[in-house]
């Protein structure tokens, strides 16, 4: 549970006049009927304390902004079950035991294909941007048999792609010509001709495939291979997020956020990253928000996987793994069309009904998900 | 033109050369040199590399040549004239010693010195000339193994079954004893099939000779030197020498003699499996000289000789990296981590040892900074535990309370400190048996059986330094032969890897692998990415294209061997074949590409 001072902090600086909107135009329950086409789902993982976040509503300020326009929710139940199996867990809406490591397929699905499967959403509508690495991938689906890779969400690990690294080895062998027309033909004739089975279809038709493709050659000289500094990685998954939603309007969209975790060795580098991190959230929320498309018509909410340890470790830094409250109970932010507007929400809920939620915003049923729909935080 | 081809024609129909009178009435007689082979193929060459000197009375020597006005368009007749000089200088009873062979290679006196080496693919056409090729018919090649040992009286198998015809035509065989120790009476049992049984009944050195036919030409003979010393000194894998070198007979070392791609016999299913086995152990495919080198070994020596290269236990440390995520900034650059690949490949170290030195490294310690995640990363990827589960909740808050310094028990052992909590970790059966079991995933592709796996933790808890027969074992059983047909997708480190090697014939640096390894890990649908890759290598200067031009048929073999694992079938030849032919836009470049953007590439 939150505890009564904190939420006072929050009440007395950014949550004020959010709880103090009046919600005069607030639909009749009972009507169900929802407005909100798109949904983004912020995973600010890698390990963030509700102390630095709304407990701290400076370090926040566009957090603040969001919750002004929308809910937060401070008692957010967790596990602290390493971040790839917590953050898997907000996805799945199932608390997952992956391994801290583990580098394989879940055996749950995931919110992505919940959307995919059973609104028939193609895949170029549903999307996860992430900095976290190789094991980002497993979060876009599961292994389980009714549902899968021809259901799972496209991803972009921006830190991995979009850097000067990458960019420095396309430089050196120099950028690919563009293949004529009479040279696609030669190679398709030539390609016809193998007796290779058939391939599986992949995840993409050719068009997103091109699209992507696009996308990746542009944006790999652009700005997002230059930001540098602590917390780079967030932003640019923010940053490849922004972009996303640009070009494809996705009907779901996940983020996740892993550079807080540098918390182990540094406190203050943990601050300065949940800042920009906050930063980038805020620009995210503009893009949205600038859109006429999106702009009343998504909803977006903004998670930690788990906190951190209550106490500083001898590194000056913060562990997770103290069971505290500090560690085990995190906040949610929202904000979007179906949701209540400048409201604290302070019943207890789980990380993992985040899940269910996003399924019942856009139409679809969570089938095995452990979660619940948090109708509390509809208007 | 047409007048000239007209003449040729004409000029083909004489006979210019008797064949040869007085051997064995079971062998076919060896054909003649072919005037169209000739006018197409060697005339340019002789022009190109001899006639400077020998149109020249003063310098010709014996071999006047004519020179060509415009070499592009020659005159028949001195087509006709040059084929005829040359023709003097062949030596149709045995072809390789031909002096016009001899000479261009600069192996007797010869004023211009060597103008063709061995290796060359115009000297290969001198040959193929000497040895009667026509442009519908080159000579098949034999193949066999050049050395074997064995002992007075036993029976030595000589497989020449990788013999094979470039045209793919039937062969027949021809093994005969052509040297052995004075006195001797060896037997030769199917000499004129395509494995031979020889017994040899006196100690001493023995060559045994194969050639093959098509039907219409001889291939040029192999030896097969037999040792049989006078007290056996060898072992079983020791009767099995690798492939010759250099300083053997040079006859025996000329490439198209003993190019085992090159035979159309060559086994799909094992090329397949030599595919698999390279890049289950080196994670890449296998480059042409590797097939080479391996097609004539069994499965057992080339998995041998594969794990007992340096390169095989540097990709496994590599891999242990990345299963550990000890990269970037915690990978190590220098230090003794570094040296365990060398100390694996010479047994200086065993596998779990291997792996307890990493997980005791300063690397791994920044990496999971803590004692939670340490302890937790420790029990999950050592041990294999779901550290989470109830069950399991003591042992973790045990393993940070002695993390800490406290004195505690874990599985009856006690310690106070990170370094004692390793220890007992690494002396459990579950390290043993954990270690087994993502190993034999990782090779295997599947899951062990429960059985087999607590038969080998056993074996590898007694004797650690197991792990490598251990290895052997899997990768020799008849469940990985079986494996091998079915396809299996490459990952991303594979996929880079094997894109360097079969583009620019070397392997990734560290950096270019981890760069363009994280941008494919990047993306849920890599294809398009390495697909971008795939042509910023192709276009690059590093890549060398071989020459299609001289031997399509050769080329397209080839390509289709090294890239998708499996010779041709004899639609896809005829039709890349005719596309480098006829179709400008096609170029060998360009079927290498089409090769590798194909969905089959993406396969192993």
């Amino acid at each position: 549970m939150f505890d009564e001072i904190s939420r006072r902090r929050l009440l007395a600086s950014g949550g004020v006049a959010a709880l103090t909107l009046p919600l005069l135009s607030a639909p009749v329950l009972g009507a169900r009927k929802r407005k909100t086409k798109h949904v983004i789902i912020v995973a600010f993982a890698g390990g963030v304390r509700s102390r630095e976040t709304i407990g701290t509503p400076s370090n926040v300020p566009n957090l603040m902004r969001i919750a002004e326009k929308g809910i937060v929710c401070p008692n957010v139940a967790v596990i602290n079950n390493g971040h790839f199996g917590a953050t898997q867990s907000i996805f799945t809406g199932i608390r997952e035991y992956a391994g801290i490591r583990e580098n394989e397929r879940g055996e749950n699905p995931t919110v992505f294909e919940y959307v995919r499967k059973h609104a028939n959403v193609p895949s170029n509508l549903v999307w996860l941007s992430t900095s976290g690495g190789p094991q980002q991938r497993n979060l876009v689906y599961g292994a389980h048999p009714e549902y899968g890779e021809q259901y799972g969400a496209n991803l972009i690990d921006g830190d991995g792609i979009f850097n000067e690294e990458f960019r420095r080895v396309l430089d050196r062998f120099g950028r690919p010509t563009v293949p004529g027309k009479d040279e696609e033909i030669a190679v398709s004739k030539l390609q016809k001709a193998l007796k290779t089975p058939k391939a599986a279809k992949g995840m993409n038709d050719a068009d997103t495939l091109q699209k992507i493709q696009k996308y990746i050659l542009e944006e790999i000289t652009g700005s997002t291979a230059r930001i540098t500094g602590p917390g780079a990685g967030d932003a640019r998954a923010i940053s490849v997020a922004i972009s996303v939603m640009r070009i494809f309007r996705p009907t779901l969209l996940g983020v996740v956020l892993t550079n807080a975790d540098i918390a182990h060795g540094s406190y203050n580098a943990y601050v300065e990253v949940i800042r920009r991190a906050d930063e980038q959230i805020g620009r995210l929320w503009d893009a949205v928000q600038q859109d006429p498309q999106l702009r009343d018509s998504t909803t977006i909410m903004v998670l930690p996987e788990f906190g951190r340890d209550r106490n500083l470790n001898q590194r000056n830094g913060l562990d997770h793994g103290d069971r505290s409250p500090d560690l085990l109970k995190v906040s949610l932010v929202g904000a979007g069309p179906d949701f209540k507007q400048g409201k604290t929400l302070t019943k207890d809920i789980r990380s993992i009904d985040a899940c269910p939620t996003a399924c019942d915003l856009l139409g679809v049923p969570a089938r095995f998900s452990k979660g619940k729909v948090l109708k509390h935080l509809y208007s | 033109m047409r007048a000239a081809v007209t003449l040729l024609l004409i000029a083909a129909a004489v006979v210019l050369a008797a064949p040869e009178k007085g051997r064995s009435t079971s062998s076919p007689p060896p054909a003649s040199p072919d005037l169209l082979y000739f006018a197409a193929e060697v005339a340019a060459d002789l022009q190109v590399h001899c006639a400077g000197c020998h149109s020249d009375a003063e310098t010709a020597g014996g071999l006047l040549l004519e020179l060509f006005e415009d070499p592009s368009k020659p005159a028949p007749e001195r087509v006709l004239r040059n084929f005829r000089a040359s023709l003097r200088f062949v030596d149709m009873r045995e072809p390789r010693r031909s002096p016009l062979l001899r000479k261009a290679g600069g192996e007797m006196g010869h004023g211009g010195g060597a103008v063709f080496s061995a290796t060359a693919k115009a000297y290969d056409r001198l040959l193929y000339f000497a040895l009667g090729a026509t442009a519908k018919n080159l000579p098949p090649d034999a193949f066999a193994r050049d050395r074997v040992r064995g002992s007075v009286g036993s029976e030595i198998r000589l497989d020449g079954s990788l013999s094979g015809d470039p045209d793919d035509d039937e062969v027949a065989y021809e093994w005969r004893v052509v040297d052995g120790p004075p006195g001797h009476d060896a037997a030769l049992r199917g000499a004129d099939g395509e494995t031979a049984v020889f017994v040899p009944d006196r100690p001493g050195r023995y060559q045994v000779e194969l050639k093959v036919h098509d039907g219409k030409l001889w291939s040029m003979p192999v030896r097969i030197a037999v040792e049989v010393p006078r007290t056996p000194d060898w072992t079983a894998g020791a009767a099995h020498d690798p492939p010759p070198r250099a300083g053997t007979d040079r006859a025996d070392a000329a490439p198209i003699e003993r190019d085992p791609l090159r035979s159309a016999r060559v086994r799909p299913d094992r090329v397949r499996l030599l595919r698999r086995l390279c890049y289950d152990v080196l994670q890449r495919g296998p480059r042409v000289s590797e097939l080479r080198a391996w097609l004539p070994l069994s499965h057992e020596e080339t998995v041998d000789t594969l794990l007992r290269g340096d390169e095989a236990w540097l990709t496994w440390y590599e891999d242990q990296l990345y299963y550990f995520l000890l990269l970037d900034r915690f990978r190590p650059k220098e230090g003794p981590l570094t040296k365990l690949p060398r100390k694996l490949s010479m047994d200086q170290i065993s596998v779990p040892r291997a792996v307890e030195t990493i997980v005791r490294s300063q690397f791994f310690n920044a990496r999971n900074p803590g004692n939670d995640t340490f302890i937790t990363v420790v029990l999950e990827q050592c041990m294999g535990m779901t550290v989470q589960e109830r069950r399991n909740v003591r042992t973790l808050e045990l393993g940070k309370k002695m993390y800490d310094g406290y004195r505690t028990r874990i599985w009856r052992e006690e310690g106070d400190s990170q370094a004692d909590f390793v220890r007992i970790v690494f002396g459990q059966r579950g390290a043993f048996e954990h270690l087994i079991r993502r190993s034999y995933r990782s090779f295997l592709g599947s899951r062990i059986d429960k059985k087999q796996l607590k038969a080998e933790a056993q074996r590898l808890q007694q004797d650690p330094m197991a792990f490598k027969a251990m290895l052997r074992d899997w990768l020799v059983s008849p469940e990985y032969v079986a494996g091998a047909e079915r396809p299996r997708e490459k990952t991303e480190i594979p996929f880079v890897r094997a894109l360097f090697v079969d583009l620019l014939d070397r392997l990734p640096t560290y950096d270019e692998l981890r760069n363009v390894r994280n941008a494919f890990l990047s993306l849920a649908d890599p294809t398009p990415l390495r697909l971008v890759v795939g042509r910023v290598l192709l276009e690059s200067n590093e890549m060398v294209v071989p020459d299609s031009a001289i031997e399509p048929r050769r080329f397209v073999r080839e390509q289709f061997l090294r890239l998708l694992g499996r010779p041709p079938a004899d639609e896809e030849l005829e039709i890349y074949i005719e596309a480098l032919r006829s179709d400008p836009k096609v170029t060998a470049r360009l079927v290498i590409w089409a090769l590798v953007s194909s969905v089959e590439y993406q396969t192993y």
